[in-house]
């Protein structure tokens, strides 16, 4: 059909359909006039017309119903809470897991965020769920993946954050690297602790196997979602009905006890006869019983009555099975028998007997004959494994110290879970606020008394130190009465757990505010040693670098950190997270403007752009490097398309007036943009060193100079910028100007 | 909070208010910047629709764009015709967002015969249908190359719920047309919906 004849059809159409029932026919005949092609297509329409909105919206509905939760791409570049989702990592019947960042346009923290298919959150699920995280807060064990946070969706969907994992699966850590029997046996006695130090404090983990263990690239073992497949599946089970059932549907038989497959309540016993099988898997690289493809009842009669081979059975090479035979089968066959109570009565006691074998002393799971000792005794005569067994006893040694730790106080965990609450503001309102807010104040106060509650719990001292560092921002001219305190609270952080990059950052960030630029480049410097990409480490560590002359190793290692895997994760634009990358390529376009490179400048910022095209900062930016090159129309341009955005933003006011002030027919619009931003100050923001940047570009050097210097009083944020600005180039000749760059010189120590 | 040695890393205001803002007062360029943000708005707020029609709630696309206008103009006021032109923007990229899910389900895997899930391996997904969206956005496609307009007020209509008045001011045609061209363009789709073809077309 053509489009002409299309419309004549619709003509006729909505002609026939006005004239109503009666005259229609005699109206059709008329008006098709014998073509009966055309009154075929008239007619059919008006058949269908009653029909037809309710097809379409059936369609509609039917996409609408169907829509899920969770599909593949779609929630990449969400935000949950204040959590950007980046990339899927994995995928349960129970949730997702997605690589995320916490971006509330404060603070980026790569986590892992486990968003729960829910259909039914009422309010009781969501209140056991709060619980039930809480207890699982308290599992701090270098050898259990921290639980961060949680809460509800604004769509209603519980999640669970968790610390991210850059690391291997356990077994293909164990391949990777050709790990001995003795090898693996010492990863998996760390293992053994982390679930003898849940067990302590009654959490069960429910669903140990292999596939929720993982090695970080420094050899750490790292187990996962610990207690979270009681809390998910009694999330998706109220009643527990058909428990059996759906224990299969969720959790992998391979690694269940026999009373799991039955159904039967799980204790801590349950996991010691994970514990065993992943041991079995680990040292012969086979599972106990074949039960891949297996009906649910073979299965229930497989792990419920029948007999594995032992280790030294299930591997081929004889040199291997000879090493298995004895203890390490014993041992294994121990933690997996059938009767909860005759397994280890704990997996500090399976692990204690491991590290018997490893010692060559008799072990516990074998019947005590004399001949066996004997036999230990000799061995251990001849062998030549002292040094190695001293520095197991050592490390045995050193052991108790994880489980000394008492458990944390629900009550530091319900005030820090407030006062982050608190915390959670609209950039908008950030902006325009004067002097502290007070809900930040009542913040601070819940994080102290979290932290007098328990002084060794991490989180509530990030917290605080966060919250502070936050609020001096609002009134940085009266910072002084928080300021140590927030030092204190990072610093504190660090002595609790010297290997949280974020820590490092907060502390960096105090002394940076300190001026005290040498050690807050150490303390930046830490944290991306633990994280390539602990983002305002990276940004203020590298323009530091840049200050002290060093721009080429910025901007390798900001190249670095844009090569990263991360960084790159997503290339749909369409998505939010994109934005990360935006800011890299933005401060890529910072350094190379900082050393003359302007039109890599411009080109870095563009490519910012073109990922975000509202990052207004890369309009700055590139607006900067315009001006450099003699473009004075394309920067002015590049300042206004900036602060369209964002009308307060005094960077590009500063900049558009510093432009204006250079073009002598319009320095009375940079008077007038001086004046804004002397009232801003004089309203409590810190924008005295942009007031002298436009002061510097009206040639008004004494001008400029005393309000550099009132800058340099309050320790304005932005000051030390001057090392490198271009704009300060008139000024640079004064004494007065050398001895403020003396002042904010980053080489002090 | 204050990191860097420089303050350039502030955080930006609402863009999305500031935008739309833009864009009312009749700045096109907004549009093109406009729509991402609108479409990872929309496709968050999609993923609310699970849950309405689980707890027995359908909750329809295009109460979806209104409320996703609610959010964005973040409470402030805003002109008709701005209000419209927003609406028409939201209801073609709903009708993308849709169209993608339909496209990635009808795509989707079976799962292989796989007895037991485990945590981290299964994938579950509402019961398979027939995606009957895809047969409606290719009959709209087909509509809008016999006539353009009509196709554009069956997706302002239907993927955003845009009343008459609203489809008259983006269109700048008189709301007596919108009708008449409506229903023409309604019962023409819902023929070809209802052609038995149409539903295994994908």
């Amino acid at each position: 059909m053509t489009p002409e004849r299309f419309q004549q059809v619709g003509h006729i159409f909505q002609d026939a359909v006005e004239c109503g029932e009666t005259g229609r026919e005699a109206f059709l005949a008329e008006a098709c006039a014998g073509d009966a092609e055309l009154e075929a297509e008239v007619r059919s329409l008006l058949a269908n017309a009653a029909e037809a909105a309710g097809r379409i919206v059936g369609a509609l509905q039917e996409a609408a119903q169907t829509f899920p939760p969770g599909d593949v791409y779609g929630e990449v570049g969400l935000m949950v809470g204040p959590y950007l989702l980046v990339r899927q990592i994995g995928s349960g019947g129970m949730g997702t897991v997605y690589q995320a960042i916490r971006s509330d346009g404060e603070f980026f923290q790569t986590v892992a965020v486990k968003l729960v298919h829910v259909g039914m959150a009422t309010r009781s699920v969501l209140q056991r769920f709060r619980t039930e995280r809480q207890i699982l807060a308290n599992l701090t064990h270098p050898n259990i993946t921290v639980l961060l946070d949680g809460g509800t969706s604004s769509e209603g969907r519980p999640y669970l954050v968790m610390e991210y994992i850059e690391g291997e699966l356990l077994l293909d850590w164990c391949e990777r690297n050709r790990l001995t029997i003795r090898q693996r046996i010492e990863l998996f006695r760390q293992i053994c602790s982390a679930v003898h130090f849940a067990h302590e404090r009654k959490v069960i983990h429910r669903d140990l196997k292999p596939g929720n263990v993982m090695v970080t690239p420094a050899g750490l073992p790292k187990l996962l979602d610990f207690g979270i497949a009681k809390l998910l599946m009694e999330e998706l089970l109220p009643d527990g009905a058909a428990v059996t059932e759906t224990h299969f549907r969720l959790m992998t038989p391979d690694y269940a006890s026999p009373e799991q497959v039955r159904g039967e309540p799980v204790t801590e016993a349950s996991d010691i006869y994970s514990l065993g099988v992943m041991l079995y898997e680990l040292l012969t690289g086979s599972r106990p019983f074949a039960l891949a493809g297996r009906a649910p009842s073979e299965i229930e009669t497989a792990v419920c009555t029948g007999t594995a081979p032992p280790p030294s059975h299930a591997v081929r090479d004889p040199k291997l099975s000879h090493e298995l035979a004895g203890d390490l089968d014993n041992i294994t066959r121990m933690a997996m028998r059938k009767e909860p109570e005759r397994r280890y009565r704990s997996a500090m006691e399976l692990s204690e007997d491991l590290a018997r074998y490893l010692e060559g002393r008799p072990v516990k799971a074998r019947q005590d004959s004399i001949s066996y000792r004997a036999s230990k005794w000799l061995r251990r005569r001849r062998s030549t494994v002292a040094i190695a067994a001293l520095l197991i006893a050592s490390a045995a040694a050193g052991l108790p110290n994880l489980f000394r730790r008492p458990p944390v106080s629900l009550e530091a965990i319900s005030l820090c879970d407030r006062a982050r609450e608190l915390t959670r503001m609209d950039a908008r309102i950030r902006r325009q606020q004067v002097g502290i807010p007070p809900n930040l104040r009542q913040a601070v106060s819940l994080y102290e008394k979290a932290t007098r509650l328990d002084p060794s719990y991490v989180p509530a001292w990030i917290g605080l130190s966060e919250t502070i560092e936050f609020a001096i921002d609002f009134d940085q001219p009266r910072w002084r009465e928080l300021a140590s305190q927030g030092l204190k609270a990072a610093q504190e952080c660090i002595r609790l757990d010297p290997g949280n990059a974020k820590a490092w950052e907060l502390v960096g960030n105090a002394y940076n505010r300190e001026w005290n630029f040498s050690a807050a480049a150490d303390a930046f410097r830490r944290a991306l040693e633990l994280n390539a990409l602990a983002p305002y480490a990276l940004r203020s560590y590298t323009t530091w670098l840049g200050y002290t002359g060093r721009t080429d190793e910025a901007l390798k290692l900001v190249r670095q950190a844009l090569s990263h895997p991360m960084a790159m994760s997503n290339p749909d634009p369409h998505v939010i997270s994109g934005r990360s990358r935006a800011i890299l390529l933005s401060h890529q376009g910072m350094l190379l403007l900082r050393s003359g490179r302007y039109q890599e400048a411009i080109e870095s910022n563009r490519q910012a752009l073109e990922i975000e095209a509202t990052y207004r900062i890369a309009n700055w930016i590139a607006g900067l490097a315009l001006e450099a090159l003699g473009d004075f129309t394309g920067a002015e341009k590049e300042f206004r398309l900036a602060l369209a955005v964002a009308p307060e933003d005094t960077r590009p006011l500063a900049a558009l007036g510093h432009l204006l002030a250079r073009l002598p027919q319009r320095r009375s619009e940079a008077l007038e943009i001086e004046k804004q931003l002397l009232d801003l100050h004089n309203r409590g923001r810190s924008v005295l060193c942009h007031a002298a940047i436009v002061r510097a570009g009206r040639r008004d050097i004494p001008g400029a100079l005393d309000l550099l210097e009132r800058s340099a009083g309050d320790q304005e944020g932005p000051l030390p910028s001057i090392l490198v600005d271009q704009r300060m180039e008139p000024l640079r000749p004064e004494p007065r100007f050398q001895a403020l760059v003396d002042r904010v010189r980053p080489f002090r120590r | 909070m204050r990191v860097t040695i420089d303050d350039y890393w502030m955080d930006q205001p609402q863009t999305i208010t500031a935008l739309l803002k833009r864009h009312d007062q009749g700045d096109e360029q907004a549009l093109g910047e406009l729509l991402p943000l609108v479409y990872s708005q929309l496709r968050r707020m999609a993923g609310a629709l699970m849950r309405s029609a689980s707890s027995g709630q359908t909750l329809q696309p295009t109460a979806l764009v209104h409320e996703a206008f609610l959010k964005m103009s973040a409470g402030e006021e805003f002109t008709a015709s701005g209000k419209a032109h927003f609406l028409a923007l939201a209801a073609r990229v709903m009708r993308q967002i849709l169209v993608d899910h339909a496209r990635s389900r009808a795509s989707a895997k079976r799962g292989g015969g796989k007895a037991f899930a485990t945590l981290n391996e299964a994938i579950v997904y509402p019961a398979e249908r027939a995606p009957a969206l895809l047969a409606l956005d290719l009959a709209l496609d087909a509509l809008s190359k016999l006539d353009e307009r009509k196709a554009r007020m069956i997706e302002m209509r239907y993927f955003g719920g845009l009343t008459g008045e609203e489809i008259a001011c983006v269109l700048g045609v008189g709301t007596a047309t919108v009708t008449r061209d409506l229903r023409m363009a309604e019962a023409w789709l819902g023929r070809e919906l209802g052609r038995p073809e149409a539903a295994s077309k994908q």
